[in-house]
């Protein structure tokens, strides 16, 4: 799973911009969506996601507001901008021929259970 | 439980830079971890449980401290704007003397002094939209932002209110002296109240 944690961070702006195409959402909802999605084996570092949002967010690919929800709890809500969106699209393909790629040089085809 | 865990985060970031975009992330991250803890609390976890999953989850902050750091490095083509608008302003203020030396000659008194009024209007005009942009750091949505706003405000609506007051008195004893209408000239000073009434509610109270 190391190996996997590693893939994941790799592609941390991916995912969040994936989580974000169907709609807005707040930090807390976003992780634990991934969490559901991977049978809670991976979730991002609050560090990690909030690294991401900045970075992401001064690139103009999503922006940020906060709730009106009439709780005490505040919560900031993401959404995708267009620009996003396209990078979404343009990401997922990266990811896709990489996987393609990294398929082809790691499986021989060879079976071999000793 | 939940002071314990602010303790925590405050302790976190206590090295972080001062900006209101961190303390805005402190405060996310902060209500991120209470959500982690009454979920988990909510699936059975003991609250000691909770608490270590909940911190856990933080990871390093060196990464995201530099990232904020970022925004706390002055824009430099603001502060040459700045600078700029600054000599000028103070070269007005310059000029001004010009037309209150040529006054104390005697000829044309009143041009000349409706001149320095005019010259010191704009240089106060200028340097109060200097002043409100000056650069620093920047600041994102959000309540700090707004509470920057309305200060912001307050302070062009404090300066314009001085200045209405100072030219009133000005041009009070300058059309007095000329029109010898005293029993009139007077009502400038309702005229002006009427202003700063009126420039209140263009520009806000200002409550902070």
């Amino acid at each position: 799973m190391i190996i996997a944690s590693d893939l994941i961070r790799g592609n941390t702006d991916t995912i969040i911009l994936a989580s974000l195409m169907k709609k807005d959402n707040y930090g807390y909802e976003i992780n634990k969506n991934i969490s559901i999605k991977t049978d809670g084996k991976y979730e991002f570092k609050e560090a990690t996601l909030y690294t991401a949002f900045k970075r992401l967010e001064e690139a103009g690919f999503i922006r940020s507001y906060w709730g009106q929800e009439n709780v005490s709890a505040r919560r900031r809500y993401y959404s995708i901008t267009p620009k996003g969106k396209d990078e979404y699209h343009k990401l997922l393909e990266d990811w896709k021929n990489a996987k393609n790629m990294i398929e082809k040089l790691i499986d021989t085809g060879v079976v071999d259970n000793g | 439980m939940d002071n314990k865990l602010k303790a925590y985060v405050d302790n976190l970031f206590k090295n972080a830079p001062a900006t209101a975009k961190a303390y805005e992330v402190k405060e996310e991250i902060l209500q991120n971890l209470k959500d982690k803890y009454n979920d988990l609390i909510a699936e059975g976890k003991s609250e000691n449980e909770a608490y270590k999953i909940a911190i856990e989850s933080i990871g390093d902050l060196t990464e995201l401290f530099i990232e904020l750091e970022k925004e706390t490095v002055p824009d430099n083509s603001k502060q040459e704007k700045y600078m700029a608008l600054k000599a000028v302003t103070a070269m007005i203020f310059v000029l001004a003397l010009i037309p209150l030396v040529m006054s104390f000659s005697g000829r044309a008194v009143l041009f000349n002094l409706l001149a320095v009024v005019i010259l010191i209007a704009i240089g106060i005009i200028l340097s109060v939209y200097n002043s409100s942009n000056k650069p620093g750091y920047k600041y994102y949505g959000g309540q700090a932002y707004k509470m920057a706003e309305i200060a912001k405000k307050n302070n062009i609506r404090k300066s314009v209110s001085g200045f209405l007051w100072l030219i009133t008195i000005v041009l009070y004893f300058i059309v007095s002296f000329q029109t010898h209408a005293w029993h009139l000239t007077w009502l400038m000073f309702l005229l002006a109240a009427a202003i700063e009434c009126i420039l209140n509610i263009w520009l806000g109270q200002g409550k902070v």
